[in-house]
Formats: structure tokens, C-alpha cells, sequence
């Protein structure tokens, strides 16, 4: 055992190592410099594939670097498709997506302290409100009528027997002035709307239609929900990429949270799918072919123009003025990059786990 | 109906056709052996293993486990008796082909075989056959080809073969057969029954239930039975008729595994019938053979095992194959091969699409000496859907003396696109090729008394590999023509059997592959192929009783390119033993009491990543033949 996990370790170095070659001093005085700057450690969350039970979670931090963080501490794989992270005060809640599980564990030591499997089912993402998480689950993925929200008692880590029922493919999942806010993005097929369910009023349900397939979601500084609808892909391109050719209309739309209405809604140019969104006081960062834009909360319309090349990437997060994102592998390991949106620098880099998707900031 | 309605046509034709035939069992003999050279000639250059019912008995829960510890192929199957995949010496699932009475059975939606459904303890001989071999059976044959053959023979005979198992998590395992010869006629009935609960208890204790208890294997649980029946008339010792027809339902569940086995809920159901007609008919240094068969294969997967709605996938094949070989003398024979494929499939997705395959084959066996045996072989397919690569292949045995002999075989193979690859919706390409490989074999043959050793090199250069990958942005899993892949190992196998004394035995055998499979593009090594990959299996016999061990060991496979342990599957090492006892012997009948312990050590193993094998598990069973 004892030699195994020295080969792992040495493995393990030789991966950062090599991923970082030429930039390996730099990275060390550099990393420096950015924890201190975001002032937090990341964690970045891979999903592995589907069915696989090759999820991983990586940490880095000031003084550390773990790429298979959750293994290491736990002995074990997380075991599933890790769909998202949710982070509450002390514990963060791991949700895998295929086996229909959440990890409860540790926020600062990522060791598990229980799993949550009844009343699951397909799960996506987790809100916390008070002493209550709200999950998104898809139900069957093929039933397009059996969409909810388990409601997860954090006290006692079960959850409880009343769901809120919602129309098909739900996502994503936000929380303002004790309402959840929901992306419909579609599932296996395809949706429109966000729902608004009110806590205070019986789970009553309201919804806001906005353009196909809306993913993330967040409150900007003047507190309207801006969510990212992608646009449904109708056709594809050849080999070798299969691009997505044609697509539905994709917008980010400002959301008026007092009434529920769309105070504006920026649309892309015809075909041009915004895959990934993230916010960072002010800023809004958007995905679009290889290229990172960004626009600010008053902006008008899109901007394509001055992107930040980033390559294929799956998923993104922005923090004080730098740019976190995950490059596109589902067959061998991920990159994991930090750019400085000023300098266009990447200051940082290490491998991920393959199918890497999120990267969140603990402070 | 359909079927009893056929048997009844058939026979009237039979007797309709009646004609007073010579026969000589002279003759008979004769043809009998030289059906075998022929066969060997074909299949020149390559290694192969039998498999008998004896291992058959002894290995009798699922075909995946009979090869599993009696032949050189390995397998990934998603927990006991679910999907269960083959490769030859680090291939894939779609280059080993399987052939019911030389009638390829790989499906037309994925190009494989799944293992655990079909039935293969009914076969009378069940022969692996590694190496390429598409200049014989055509697309597919790339790492291997496993044979299941129904044998009718005509020598006044009546065998009948009953075996009944029953063993832990409620598992039975039976068959049945008979088989009778009377002189014209052969007729075969068999038919074979599996169930099981198969909620074995995980043993890997870093995964528990939300109460903090161990996890069972829920929504495992399988039944499959098939039935066969074959008929076979002689008019004469040259001209024989055969008739084959096997029926097969299986009814799964799909284990979901660790960490959450509640989460399972998937179930799936096989049907599979298949018919083949042949005649065989010699004349003057002619011999000829006509084969048509229809076989149909349909499965239906519910994601939701409650649910009545399920997706589909079925399809129907018809064959004709013509087969006309000549014989010039005892050292040169020539062999011409035309045949003609029309497969349709459709699933629930996808309309009916046609294939057709028409096929030109022509062979040269030529031995120059008597201790020197060659073959020259080539095929053509023309197809509908692509043009496909010729195949040639090329091969020698030599004889160096009563012992040793050596053997090469050269060759070009190729695997043609399934369905799914180029229909699937959305993420079908209909732009792919068919695989192509290259091929050498350098073998040689070791018969010391009553030792065999068979030891092969092996070299596979495989071009336009297709392999599924995921598509950047929109998440899709698409198959291209990407790969070159080059795999090289050896493979071997030996048996030997020591007589110790007048009433003790000693009887081995063994199958051990070294593979080497590499990426050339990245020159990483190929996900799933394990370097080493040995069983065994030990059986020493005293008078009535004879104790055996059968183990295996694979060793660590990475499931990426990357070769990093996070994802790696543990080395596995399993260990069986068993006891049988003859209670009763006499001429043509025997009674054997036996019973077996699987997994002795409690060893917890996997073959795909967290989907866990059966720890500790124990078996009865009755054996009779009379």
C-alpha cells in the first residue's frame, strides 16, 4: 500500500510537473500571488463520464495542490458523475449526477460525513436556504413531466417527503429574498423558462420565459437575475469537431426580480452559441467558440469582440480580475488555467480530472 | 408455429427427395477426416483452444465465465451477468467475431456480442480462435473469432447430457441435451435454463448504505432459456442435409453498482433466433456447400424497469453462402466462395436500413511436402455501405519433427461500421470506414507425450481504428476513423496430463497473454487492455473423485490513455475450487455429484470501474450423460 501511494504521489507531481513546464518557477512565486489576490482556495470539480464512477476533485490552495483531493482524504472515489458542489457553512455537499447520490463532507477537509441517496433522483444542482438545501432532479431522464426540488433537511441529512414539482429540465438553481430561482435548460430536450418559487407563499410557482435552453444564473450588482440561455443546437457540422451549426437564438437576459419581467435581454448574432457565463462584480464573462468576452451590467448589447483566447473549454469561473477555466477532455486529463483578464497572462496551470466542469472558491 | 411448421416442410421435402443412396462406412470414415484437414487447412497458422462440456459444467453461470477461465480472451463485463464484452489480445469488442455454425452473431447496432446473452452450454464444440480470420468469416475477425457448433452425426448413437446446478444468491444454472444418430438421420434437441437472483453482498467495505450497512447487488437479477433443435439427413455419405434452428430469451436487470445499487432501475430483454439450412454434397473431387440462414435479433432496454415502453434495437439477416472446393490430389485443393448478405435494422429511432454484402472469396491449399502445409486465401466484399478492403492472408505450416511444429500466418483484416456508428441520431457519421488491420502470426506447437504447448507471436496494425469521442462544446460522443493502433504480445496455452499412478491423474491447462496495445498517434498505451492475463486450471483425480482449482489473474488496466492509478482498475485474482464425485459409471452412462466454491479467498475484484464481482459463492450440481 505504502509504495502505491508513494508512486501516486510521484505520479501525481510528474502531471503537475509536466503540465507546467516551462512556467514552473513562475507558477510557484505566481501562486502565490493569486490565492492572495482571490484571497481563497479552489476547488474544481471534474464529472468524470457518465456511468464510469470516475468523478474527481481537485484543491489548490496557498500552500497545497491535491488533484484527486476527494480519494486522497477519503480512501475512495467519490464513486459518481459529479455534476456540481454546493457549498453551506461548514459542510459542502457533493452531487453526483448518475448514481443519484449527494457526499455530504467537510467543507475544509473534503472528509465524507454522510451520503443522501433516498428521495433523489438525477440530481443537478443545490441551493441552501436557512437550514434547508433545494435540489434540482431531473427525475427520469426520459419522463419529461417528473422535474422536481427535494428539499434536503441539513440538520438530519435526509430528505424530506414533500418535493416541489416543476416543468421539465431543471438546472440550475439560485436563491434571493427566501425565492429559489430555477433554469429550465431542458434535460434531454429542451425548455424555456425560469421558475421562480416562492418559499414564503406555499412553493408557489412562477415563471419567466426566456430564450432556449437557459443554463447559469446570478444576481449582478443591481440585483437583477441574469441568466445565460445557450440556444438549442438543431444541426451539426462534420468531422473531425461536429460543431454545432445551427442553433436556436442564445441571449443573456436581466431579469426585474421585483415582478418578474425581463428588463433586457442581449441576444447573439444568429448561430452563435454562448456556451458558459460567470460574473465577477460587475463583469459579465461569456463562452463563445474558443474566445472568453465579457461585458459589464449596463452594456447594451454583446460584445464580440477583444475575447480571451481560451481553447475549448467546459467550464469557467472569474474572481477579482482572473479568469478560472477548465479545458474540454472526456477521455485523458483536463487543464486547469488561471489568467490574469489584465495582462492576458496565464499565471497558473495544472492538470484536473478528466471531464473537469467547475471550479468554486472557498473562503 | 412457424417454426413447427418449418420442421414439417423440411421433412417433407426430405422424404419427398428419398432416393436410394450408397453408403459405406469405408467412405465415411474417409470423408470424416478429410473434413477435418480441411478444416485445419483453413484455419492454418493460427491458434485455437476447444472448449469440451467438462469445462462447460464446471464454468456454467454465464458464457463469460466459461472463456473467462478456459480461454485466452478477456472480458469487461458490468458486474456478474450483466453487459459483458470480449477482446482478443487487446483489441476491441467489435473485432472479436462469433460465428452459431459459422454464421456470424455479432450484433448489427454495436458489432458485439454480449456474453452474458447468449447460450453456449447447449454447443457441442465451442472453439476460440485467435487471430485474424475476415479472409475466412469476413468483417469483425480482427483479434479473434469464438465458435459455437451444433454437431449432428449420423453413427447409430444416443447421447443424452443432463446437468443441474443450484447455488448461492438463488442461482441455477441447467441444460439438457440429446443427441441421436440412426444411420440417416441425426437429430438434436437441447435447451438450457438460467436464473438468479444475484444479490451478492459487496465487499468493498469503503461503500455503505445511508444507515451505515453493507450494499447488495439489487436489480441484478437475470433468467435467460434457450432451445435448439437440429436435424440432419444422409442420402448418402456425400450428400447430407442439415437443418439448425435456436431459440434464446433473456430477461435482465442492470446492476447500477457502488456506490448506490437503488439507483438501478434498468432492464433488458434479449430475443434471438436463428435458422440455417445447409447441405453438403460431394461429387467426383468436388465437394460443395450451400448455406442459407435467417436469424433475427431484437433487444429491448426499459430505463425504467416498471415502465412498459422501452427503446429497441432488432434486425434480421439473411445469408446465402455457396462453397465449392476441388481437389486436384492429396497435395493441392482449391476453394471457391460466393455468398450474398442482406441485413436490415431499424430501432426505435431509426427507420429499417438495408445492408447488403456480396461476397467473392477463392482459397489455394497446397502442400509441397509432406511435412510442409500452405494456404493462400483471399476475399472480397462488395458492400452497399462502403468499399471494403480486400483480405488476403497467407500461411504456412511446417512439420520439423513428430513434435515441433512451426507455424505463420500473414494476413489483412477488416471491420466494417455498425449501425449505431453511422445511424446513430444526431451523432452518426456516415463519413467513417472500415477498420483495416495488418496481421502476423509466428507460432509453434509443442506435443511431448501428454503435453501440448502452444505458443504464438502476434503483430496487429490496426488503421482507421474507430473510436467514439466526445465533441468539444456541444458534449456529444461522435465515432471517427481516428486511431492506428499496433498490438504485440504472445499468447499460450498448454495442457498436459500426467498419469501418476494406475488410479491417480493429473490433468492442467492453461491460457497466458502478454499484450502490448499502443496508440501511434500518442504512443500511450490503450485503455483496458490488461499486459498480463493468465488462468488456469489444476485437477488431480483419484479413482471417482477428482479435486480441482481454477484461477485467473489480470493485471492492473488503466480505463484512459493517461495511465494514472485514479483511473485504473486493481489487478484481479481469483481463485475457484471444486469436488466432483462419480457416483456412477458404465459404458456410455455417467453420474457425477460435484460442487464448487467460487472466489475461495473472498477476494474483492472488478472488471469495470466500482461495478463489484461476487465474493465467497458456492454451487451444487448434477452431471448425468447416458
Amino acid at each position: 500500500m505504502k509504495t502505491n501511494s508513494i508512486f501516486k504521489l510521484l505520479l501525481l507531481s510528474s502531471i503537475v510537473f509536466t503540465s507546467c513546464t516551462k512556467e514552473e518557477t513562475i507558477t510557484e512565486t505566481i501562486t502565490q500571488n493569486i490565492f492572495e489576490t482571490i484571497n481563497s482556495d479552489i476547488i474544481v470539480s471534474s464529472e468524470g463520464n457518465f456511468g464510469a464512477k470516475d468523478g474527481s476533485v481537485s484543491y489548490f490552495g496557498k500552500n497545497n495542490t491535491d488533484v484527486f483531493y476527494y480519494e486522497n482524504e477519503n480512501g475512495a472515489k467519490a464513486a459518481g458523475l459529479i455534476q456540481s458542489i454546493c457549498f453551506g457553512e461548514e459542510d459542502a455537499y457533493i452531487i453526483l449526477n448518475d448514481v443519484s447520490q449527494i457526499i455530504v463532507v467537510d467543507k475544509n477537509t473534503f472528509k465524507k460525513k454522510a451520503i443522501v441517496q433516498t428521495g433523489l433522483g438525477n440530481p443537478r444542482y443545490m441551493t441552501i436556504v436557512g437550514d434547508k438545501g433545494y435540489i434540482t432532479n431531473w427525475g427520469s431522464g426520459s419522463d419529461e413531466t417528473d422535474d422536481y426540488i427535494a428539499v434536503l433537511d441539513l440538520t438530519t441529512n435526509t430528505i424530506e417527503e414533500t418535493t416541489i414539482p416543476l416543468a421539465n429540465g431543471v438546472e440550475r438553481v439560485v436563491t434571493k429574498n427566501n425565492k429559489l430561482y430555477v433554469s429550465h435548460q431542458g434535460g434531454f430536450s429542451s425548455n424555456n423558462i425560469v421558475s421562480v418559487v416562492d418559499l414564503g407563499a406555499g412553493n408557489s410557482i412562477t415563471t419567466v420565459t426566456v430564450k432556449d435552453n437557459p443554463d447559469e444564473l446570478f444576481f449582478n450588482n443591481a440585483g437583477e437575475l441574469v441568466v445565460l440561455s445557450q440556444g438549442k443546437p438543431l444541426t451539426y457540422g462534420g468531422a473531425p469537431d461536429y460543431p454545432a451549426l445551427t442553433n436556436t437564438t442564445s441571449s443573456i437576459s436581466f431579469i426585474n426580480i421585483a415582478d418578474n419581467t425581463i428588463n433586457k435581454e442581449l441576444v447573439f448574432t444568429e448561430n452563435t452559441r454562448a456556451t458558459l457565463m460567470s460574473y465577477d462584480n460587475g463583469n459579465i464573462y461569456y463562452y463563445v467558440g474558443d474566445k472568453v468576452f465579457m461585458i459589464n451590467d449596463n452594456s447594451t448589447e454583446i460584445s464580440t469582440s477583444k475575447g480571451i483566447s481560451v481553447g475549448s473549454i467546459y467550464g469557467m469561473s472569474t474572481k477579482q480580475n482572473y479568469l478560472f477555466t477548465v479545458s474540454y477532455s472526456f477521455t485523458s486529463l483536463c487543464k486547469f488555467n488561471i489568467v490574469n483578464v489584465s495582462t492576458l497572462e496565464t499565471e497558473y496551470s495544472s492538470a484536473v480530472g478528466l471531464g473537469a466542469s467547475k471550479v468554486y472558491f472557498i473562503e | 408455429m412457424k417454426l413447427c411448421k418449418a420442421i414439417l416442410i423440411i421433412c417433407m421435402l426430405w422424404c419427398a427427395v428419398s432416393v436410394a443412396q450408397n453408403d459405406s462406412i469405408n467412405r465415411l470414415e474417409k470423408v470424416t477426416l478429410l473434413a477435418n484437414t480441411t478444416k485445419k487447412q483453413e484455419e492454418l497458422g493460427l491458434k485455437k483452444v476447444e472448449l469440451s462440456v467438462e469445462q462447460v459444467v464446471k464454468n456454467p453461470t454465464n458464457f463469460t465465465e466459461l472463456l473467462r477461465y478456459n480461454s485466452p480472451i478477456a472480458f469487461k463485463d458490468y458486474g456478474n451477468g450483466g453487459a459483458s464484452s470480449a477482446r482478443f489480445r487487446g483489441t476491441s469488442a467489435t473485432n472479436t467475431l462469433v460465428l452459431w455454425n459459422g454464421v456470424s452473431i455479432n450484433a448489427i447496432g454495436n458489432g458485439q456480442v454480449d456474453f452474458n446473452a447468449i447460450s453456449a452450454s447447449t454447443s457441442d464444440n465451442i472453439t476460440v480462435n485467435s487471430g485474424g480470420g475476415s479472409v475466412q468469416f469476413g468483417s469483425g475477425a480482427i483479434g479473434g473469432v469464438v465458435q459455437l457448433n451444433d454437431i449432428l452425426e449420423f453413427r447409430e448413437h444416443q447421447d443424452f447430457d443432463l446437468f443441474t446446478s443450484y447455488g448461492s444468491f438463488n442461482t441455477t444454472s441447467n441444460f439438457f441435451k440429446a443427441n441421436i444418430g440412426t444411420g440417416k438421420w441425426a437429430v438434436k434437441v437441447a435447451s438450457t435454463y438460467n436464473k438468479s437472483d444475484n444479490d451478492y453482498e459487496y465487499l468493498d467495505t469503503r461503500y455503505k448504505d445511508e444507515n451505515g450497512k453493507a450494499l447488495k447487488n439489487i436489480n441484478g437479477n437475470y433468467k435467460n432459456y434457450g432451445v435448439d433443435f437440429s436435424l440432419g439427413y444422409q442420402f448418402s455419405s456425400l450428400n447430407k442435409i442439415y437443418f439448425y434452428t435456436t431459440k434464446y430469451y433473456g430477461n435482465r436487470l442492470f446492476s447500477d453498482g457502488l456506490p448506490n445499487p437503488s439507483a438501478g432501475t434498468e432492464r433488458n430483454e434479449d430475443f434471438n433466433q436463428r435458422n440455417l439450412l445447409k447441405w453438403d454434397l460431394s461429387f467426383n473431387s468436388f465437394k460443395q456447400s450451400l448455406k442459407i440462414a435467417y436469424l433475427t435479433q431484437e433487444f429491448r432496454y426499459y430505463g425504467d424497469k416498471e415502465a412498459t415502453e422501452y427503446n429497441f434495437g432488432k434486425s434480421n439477416q439473411k445469408l446465402v453462402n455457396y462453397d465449392l472446393s476441388y481437389r486436384f490430389s492429396n497435395y493441392l485443393r482449391l476453394k471457391y466462395t460466393i455468398a450474398y448478405k442482406v441485413i436490415d435494422g431499424a430501432t426505435n429511432d431509426l427507420e429499417s436500413r438495408k445492408r447488403n454484402g456480396f461476397t467473392l472469396g477463392g482459397a489455394v491449399f497446397y502442400v509441397p511436402t509432406e511435412t510442409l502445409t500452405t494456404s493462400f486465401q483471399i476475399r472480397r466484399e462488395s458492400n452497399s455501405d462502403f468499399s471494403v478492403p480486400m483480405s488476403v492472408s497467407v500461411a504456412a505450416e511446417k512439420k520439423l519433427n513428430k513434435s515441433i511444429v512451426l507455424k505463420t500466418n500473414l494476413s489483412t483484416n477488416y471491420r466494417i461500421p455498425t449501425y449505431n456508428e453511422l445511424y446513430w441520431p444526431v451523432v452518426g457519421n456516415l463519413d467513417l470506414v472500415p477498420e483495416k488491420s495488418k496481421q502476423l502470426e509466428l507460432g509453434v506447437d509443442v506435443d511431448v507425450n501428454k503435453l501440448h504447448l502452444s505458443a504464438t507471436y502476434f503483430y496487429i496494425h490496426i488503421d482507421d481504428k474507430i473510436i467514439w469521442l466526445p465533441t468539444g462544446g456541444t458534449n456529444l460522443w461522435r465515432p471517427k476513423n481516428i486511431q492506428k493502433v499496433v498490438n504485440q504480445g504472445f499468447e499460450t496455452s498448454l495442457s498436459y496430463t500426467l498419469r501418476i499412478t494406475k488410479n491417480q491423474e493429473l490433468l492442467a491447462t492453461s491460457n497466458y497473454t502478454f499484450t502490448n496495445a499502443v496508440n501511434k498517434k500518442t504512443e500511450d498505451n490503450l485503455p483496458f487492455v490488461p499486459n498480463h492475463l493468465l488462468n488456469y486450471n489444476l485437477e488431480y483425480t483419484y479413482k471417482k473423485i477428482s479435486l480441482y482449482a481454477q484461477g485467473l489473474y489480470q493485471s492492473k488496466v488503466y480505463t484512459t490513455e493517461d495511465s494514472i492509478d485514479f483511473y485504473s482498475i486493481d489487478a484481479v485474482r481469483v481463485l475457484n475450487t471444486g469436488i466432483n464425485f462419480t457416483l456412477f459409471i458404465k459404458e456410455n452412462t455417467k453420474l457425477v455429484l460435484g460442487g464448487k466454491i467460487n472466489n475461495i479467498g473472498n477476494n474483492t475484484y472488478y472488471f469495470t470501474n466500482l461495478r463489484p464481482m461476487p465474493g465467497r459463492n458456492y454451487n451444487l450440481n448434477i452431471h448425468y450423460k447416458f
